[in-house]
C-alpha cells in the first residue's frame, strides 16, 4: 500500500514535470516569442535589444534551467500582456470551471452508472437496446456542433435559456448539459460492460443462491466489484472535461472559466500563462488520479491489506 | 514424431481462420444496424475519394450574389445549392463533401502513421519483452495519462495551424493506444500452441509473425482503428474549430462550423450541415465498431 | 440407511409405503442457446431426494448434473439457458413455476448450495462475516448484533479457528479449504432442509477434500439435513452417499444404492466410471482404464442411447431407441437394453483387465 502510494506520487511528479517541459519547449523552440510580443513593424535592432533584455538570446537549455528552477517554486513569470503573475491568471478562472465541471461530472456519473446498471442487469432487453443506442449517440456527438445546436434550440428558438454569460443557474444549464453528454455516454457503456462481466462471476451465483433479491445482488454485491473500470473511466473523462471540453463549451457560452481563459491565452500567445495553465491542468489530472485511487481503496478494501 | 504432429496443427490453422471469417461475415450481414452503418460509412469514404466528381460545385468558388442561401426545403432555397450556401456564397454540400475528404484523409493519414508505428512497436514490445518492453510501457503509461486535447492545442498554437502539423500532432497522440493494444494481443498469443508449433516446425520469426500472428489480431485491431478514427475526426474538428487545425479557405467540417458560428441566428444551416456530416461519420463508425466487437467475440453474442 | 426394495425415482409412481420424498424432480429439460446452436443440457431428468439421505449425482463434465441442480433453484442464467419442461416439487410447491419472490424465500433458507470453486464463489470485497450475516438478517430477521454472534458460532461450527477475528476478514485471507468451510457456514446458516453441494471438493487438495466431506457429513447428521452431492469422482462418493444417480448426456442412466452401484453396476457407463476410479487399496502401478471415445455432442438431439457410440455392449436397438430407466432386479434402475448377464460379464471382464494391467 505504502509502496503503491509512493509509486503513484513519483508518477504524478513526472507527469507534471513532463507536461510543463513539453509545453515550454514547443512554445520556445518552435515559436519565436519575440515575434509574437512585438509589432511586425519593429526595427530589427530594437527586436535584438528586446530579445537580450528578455534573455531570449541565451541558449535554450539555460533558459529552460532558469524556467524550471523558478517553476519548482511555483513562479512561472509574469503574463506578457497583463502585468501579474501567470500562475495567478491561470488559477483565477478555475473556480468558475469547477462550478460547471462538478455539476456535469456528478450528473454524468450518477445518471451514467444508473442507466448502465439498469441496462447491464437486463442485457438484450428493449431498455438495454435503448440505453446502448443513446450511449453510442452520446459518444458520437461532435461537441462543437452540439453546443451550438443546444444554444440554437433552447436559447434562440425556444428562448428558454440565456445564450451566454455567467451568473444565474439558468446560465449553467446549457454548458452543464453539453459538457455532460459525452462522459455520460462513456459512463453508460463502461458501466454496462463492467456489470455484465461481474454478473457472470461465480460469487454472484452464490449471492443469488442465498435468496437475495436481484436488486440487492447488483447493488450490494456486483456494483462494488464492477466499480474500478467505471471509476477509472469517470476520472479520465473528468480530466478531459475540465481541461479539454471546457475550452470549447466555455468559448461558445462565454463562460469565464479555465477553458475560456486558456483559449484566450493561446490566441494572444501569452506563453507564461499557457505554461502556467498547462501546469494547472496537469495538477488537476494528478488530483483526479488521487481521488480515483482513494475510491479504489474504498471499493476494494483488500487493497489496503496487500 | 512430436514435431510432425505439432506442425500439422499449425497448417490446419488457416483453414479454421477462413471458416471463422465466413462465420463472421454470415453473422455480420444479418445485423441490419451494422450493415447500414457500414454502407453509410463506405458512401462517405467513396464521396471523399471521388469528391471532385461527386461535388456539384467548386468548394472554393465564391458567389457573393448568392450568399447565405438556405437549403432547398426552406423557402428561398433552390436546387442549385441543395444544402444552401455560406457567407461567401460557397456551396455547402460541395464543401461538406470536400470537408469529408479532409477529415477522413487526415484520419487515414494519422492512422497510417500512428497506427502502423504504434502497432509495430507494440508487436515488437510484446514479442521481444525484456527491457525494451518495460521502457516502452512506462512511456506509454505516462503519455496516456496526459490530457491530450490541451497539449495538442498548445502544440498546434506553437507550431502553427496547418494540415501537416495537424497530422503529426494527432499521430503522436494516437500511436501509444495502438502499441498497447497490439502488445496485449501479442502477449496473449505468443505462448499459444500454434505459434510454438510453427517455431518447432522451423518457421522464421518474421514468417511466424505475418502468417500466424497477424490474422489473429486483425479483428480487434479493426475495432480499435475505427474507434480511433472517430476520435481523430472529432479532435480534428475541435482543433479546426478553434483555429488550430486546418487553415482556411480549405473546406473542413470543424472549420466550416467555426466560420458560420457568428451567423448561427440568420443562417443556422451553415452550422448544422457540417455538424451533421461529422455526426453521421462518428455515429456510423461507432455503430460499426460496437457491432463488430459483438460479431467477432462469440461470448458477446449471447448478450445481445 | 439402505432401503433395497424401494426404487421410486424415475418411475413417476410412488413406491410401496415409502415416505414422500423431500424433493422431486420430474422430467426436467434444460437447453442452452449459444449463437445459432442449441445445447440440450438436461433431457428428461427425474429424481427423488429422500429425507435425511445423501444422494450423489455422478457424471463427467457436460453430463448435465450441475445444470440440473442449478435449475432446481432457478440459478441458471436465462438467457442463454432455458428450462423447457419439467417440475421440481418441494413442500407441495413446484419450484419451477413459483413466482421469483417466493422462490427466493426458499433459496438459502430451505435449500442451500455450495459451489465448486471456493476461490471465486465468495465476494472478494465483502467481509466473510457480512456474507453470512446478510443471510441471517434476510431469512431469520435477525438484528445485526444477533446475526454477528450467530455467524461467529457458525464459523466455529465448520471448525474455522479464531472465528471472531476471521469474521472481519476477506476471502483472499483464507486458504482454499477454509474458503469452502466459509461457504458451508453460509449455506447452513439458516438450517436448510436440503444442501446441494456442486463439486465442492474438486478444486481442493485430497487431504482437504476429506476434511470438507467430513464436515458436511457431521453437520448433515447434526442438522437433520438432506444432501445432494454433485461430483465427477466416484471415489468421493464411496464413503458419503446413500444412493447414487449416474448421469450421461443429460439423462439419468443408473440409479442405485451406493453399495449396489459399486458392486453390481447395471449400466455399461457406470462400469466404465468405476474402472476409472483409482483405488487406494491397489498398488500405485495399477493402470486406470479410461472410457474410450468422446462425451456426446448435445447440440443435436438424436434418437437412441447417448452412450451408444462408446458402449461395449451396443447393439442395433440402442442406435434408434432411447432406453428408459427400469428396475434391474438388484434394487437399482438402469437405462440399458443389454441383458443383465452381458452387463455382469462386462463387469467381470473389465475387472480382469484391470487386474492384468496391475499385474504388469
Amino acid at each position: 500500500m505504502y509502496k503503491l502510494a509512493m509509486h503513484r506520487l513519483g508518477h504524478s511528479a513526472l507527469l507534471i514535470f513532463g507536461v510543463v517541459t513539453v509545453v515550454f519547449f514547443t512554445n520556445f523552440l518552435l515559436g519565436d516569442p519575440v515575434r509574437v510580443m512585438l509589432p511586425a513593424s519593429t526595427p530589427p535592432e530594437a527586436v535584438e535589444e528586446f530579445r537580450r533584455q528578455m534573455g531570449f538570446d541565451r541558449p535554450i537549455l539555460v533558459q529552460y534551467w532558469e524556467f524550471i528552477t523558478r517553476a519548482a517554486l511555483l513562479d512561472f513569470g509574469d503574463s506578457w500582456w497583463q502585468k501579474s503573475p501567470s500562475l495567478e491568471i491561470a488559477l483565477r478562472p478555475f473556480p468558475a470551471t469547477l462550478q460547471l465541471g462538478i455539476v456535469a461530472i456528478a450528473l454524468a456519473s450518477l445518471l451514467g452508472i444508473g442507466i448502465g446498471l439498469f441496462a447491464g442487469a437486463r442485457p438484450g432487453s428493449t431498455w438495454d437496446k435503448l440505453a446502448t443506442s443513446l450511449s453510442i449517440l452520446g459518444v458520437s456527438l461532435p461537441l462543437i456542433w452540439f453546443t451550438l445546436m443546444m444554444a440554437l434550440v433552447f436559447s434562440v428558438w425556444l428562448g428558454l435559456l440565456p445564450t451566454a454569460g455567467y451568473g444565474t443557474a439558468g446560465h449553467m444549464v446549457l454548458p452543464v448539459v453539453t459538457l455532460a453528454a459525452l462522459p455520460l455516454g462513456r459512463t453508460v457503456q463502461i458501466t454496462r460492460a463492467s456489470i455484465i462481466d461481474e454478473l457472470a462471476k461465480p460469487y454472484i451465483t452464490t449471492a443469488r443462491s442465498k435468496g437475495l433479491s436481484e436488486r440487492t445482488v447488483i447493488l450490494r454485491h456486483a456494483l462494488r466489484n464492477a466499480l474500478p473500470p467505471i471509476v477509472t473511466e469517470i476520472g479520465w473523462e473528468s480530466a478531459l472535461l475540465l481541461t479539454g471540453y471546457s475550452i470549447i463549451v466555455e468559448s461558445v457560452f462565454g463562460w469565464p472559466g479555465f477553458g475560456f481563459s486558456l483559449y484566450h491565452a493561446i490566441l494572444t500567445r501569452d506563453m507564461p500563462v499557457i505554461i502556467a495553465m498547462a501546469f494547472v491542468a496537469a495538477l488537476v489530472v494528478v488530483l483526479i488520479n488521487i481521488i480515483v485511487d482513494i475510491i479504489y481503496v474504498i471499493a476494494d478494501p483488500t487493497i489496503r491489506k496487500t | 514424431m512430436n514435431s510432425i504432429k505439432m506442425a500439422s496443427t499449425s497448417s490446419v490453422r488457416p483453414i479454421r481462420s477462413a471458416q471463422r471469417i465466413l462465420d463472421f461475415l454470415n453473422h455480420f450481414s444479418r445485423d441490419k444496424f451494422a450493415t447500414a452503418a457500414l454502407v453509410i460509412f463506405s458512401a462517405l469514404v467513396l464521396s471523399s475519394v471521388f469528391a471532385d466528381l461527386v461535388a456539384p460545385h467548386d468548394p472554393l468558388k465564391q458567389d457573393l450574389l448568392n450568399r447565405l442561401k438556405p437549403p432547398v426545403w426552406v423557402e428561398g432555397g433552390s436546387w442549385t445549392y441543395v444544402l444552401g450556401t455560406d457567407l461567401l456564397g460557397r456551396d455547402i454540400l460541395s464543401r461538406c463533401i470536400h470537408g469529408g475528404r479532409m477529415s477522413l484523409g487526415i484520419g487515414a493519414a494519422v492512422i497510417a502513421m500512428g497506427g502502423v508505428f504504434g502497432s509495430l512497436m507494440g508487436l515488437l514490445s510484446g514479442y521481444l519483452g525484456g527491457r525494451f518492453d518495460a521502457i516502452l510501457m512506462r512511456y506509454i503509461d505516462f503519455q496516456i495519462s496526459i490530457p491530450y486535447f490541451l497539449l495538442a492545442l498548445t502544440i498546434m498554437a506553437a507550431i502553427g495551424p496547418g494540415t501537416l502539423n495537424l497530422i503529426i500532432v494527432l499521430s503522436i497522440g494516437s500511436w501509444p493506444l495502438f502499441a498497447r493494444y497490439a502488445r496485449s494481443i501479442m502477449m496473449s498469443l505468443r505462448n499459444q500452441v500454434f505459434i510454438e508449433a510453427a517455431r518447432v516446425a522451423g518457421g522464421k520469426e518474421v514468417a511466424i509473425m505475418t502468417r500466424h500472428v497477424l490474422p489473429n489480431i486483425l479483428s480487434p485491431l479493426i475495432t480499435l482503428t475505427t474507434l480511433e478514427l472517430s476520435r481523430i475526426v472529432l479532435t480534428e474538428a475541435s482543433l479546426s474549430y478553434l483555429g488550430m487545425g486546418v487553415r482556411p479557405p480549405t473546406p473542413a467540417w470543424g472549420l466550416m462550423v467555426q466560420e458560420a458560428h457568428d451567423y448561427l441566428m440568420i443562417a443556422n444551416w451553415a452550422v448544422t450541415t457540417p455538424g451533421v456530416f461529422i455526426m453521421i461519420t462518428t455515429l456510423s463508425i461507432n455503430i460499426f465498431a460496437t457491432r463488430l466487437r459483438i460479431s467477432t467475440d462469440p461470448l458477446q453474442r449471447g448478450k445481445h | 440407511m439402505a432401503e433395497p426394495e424401494i426404487s421410486s425415482a424415475g418411475s413417476g409412481s410412488e413406491a410401496n409405503g415409502a415416505e414422500r420424498p423431500l424433493l422431486s424432480v420430474r422430467d426436467l429439460n434444460v437447453e442452452f442457446t449459444v449463437g445459432e446452436s442449441t445445447v440440450h443440457a438436461v433431457n428428461g431428468l427425474s429424481l427423488d431426494l429422500r429425507k435425511g439421505e445423501t444422494l450423489a449425482i455422478v457424471g463427467e463434465s457436460g453430463s448435465g448434473k450441475s445444470v440440473s441442480m442449478l435449475s432446481v433453484l432457478g440459478l441458471i442464467p436465462q438467457p442463454p439457458g432455458k428450462i423447457t419442461n419439467g417440475h421440481v416439487f418441494y413442500d407441495d410447491k413446484d419450484l419451477l413455476s413459483l413466482p421469483s419472490g417466493e422462490l427466493r424465500k426458499i433459496r438459502g433458507k430451505e435449500i442451500s448450495m455450495i459451489f465448486q470453486d471456493p476461490m471465486t464463489s465468495l465476494n472478494p470485497t465483502m467481509t466473510i462475516g457480512r456474507q453470512i450475516t446478510e443471510m441471517l438478517e434476510l431469512h431469520l430477521d435477525m438484528k445485526p448484533s444477533q446475526a454477528k454472534e450467530r455467524a461467529i458460532e457458525l464459523l466455529d461450527l465448520v471448525e474455522i479457528p479464531d472465528p471472531s477475528t476471521r469474521f472481519g476478514q476477506y476471502s483472499i485471507e483464507f486458504s482454499g479449504g477454509m474458503r469452502q468451510r466459509v461457504m458451508i457456514a453460509i449455506a447452513l446458516s439458516c438450517n436448510p432442509k436440503i444442501l446441494i453441494a456442486d463439486e465442492p471438493t474438486t478444486a481442493l487438495d485430497v487431504t482437504i477434500q476429506m476434511q470438507i466431506i467430513q464436515v458436511v457429513n457431521e453437520l448433515r447428521a447434526e442438522m437433520d439435513m438432506s444432501v445432494i452431492w454433485i461430483t465427477h469422482d466416484l471415489g468421493v462418493v464411496a464413503g458419503l452417499a446413500d444412493r447414487v444417480i449416474v448421469m450421461y448426456g443429460g439423462r439419468a442412466v443408473e440409479i442405485a444404492d451406493s453399495e449396489d452401484l459399486f458392486y453390481r453396476p447395471q449400466h455399461p457407463y457406470s462400469i466404465g466410471l468405476l474402472n476409472s476410479v483409482p483405488s487406494i487399496a491397489e498398488p500405485v502401478s495399477e493402470r486406470l482404464i479410461a472410457i474410450e471415445g468422446l462425451p456426446p455432442d448435445l447440440s443435436e438431439r438424436r434418437d437412441g442411447c447417448a452412450f451408444y457410440p462408446r458402449c461395449a455392449l451396443a447393439s442395433d436397438i440402442c442406435k434408434n431407441n432411447t432406453p428408459r430407466l427400469e428396475a434391474k432386479g438388484t434394487g437399482g434402475q438402469a437405462a440399458c437394453f443389454a441383458s443383465p448377464g452381458d452387463v455382469a460379464r462386462l463387469t467381470e471382464g473389465s475387472a480382469a483387465q484391470q487386474d492384468n494391467a496391475s499385474a504388469q
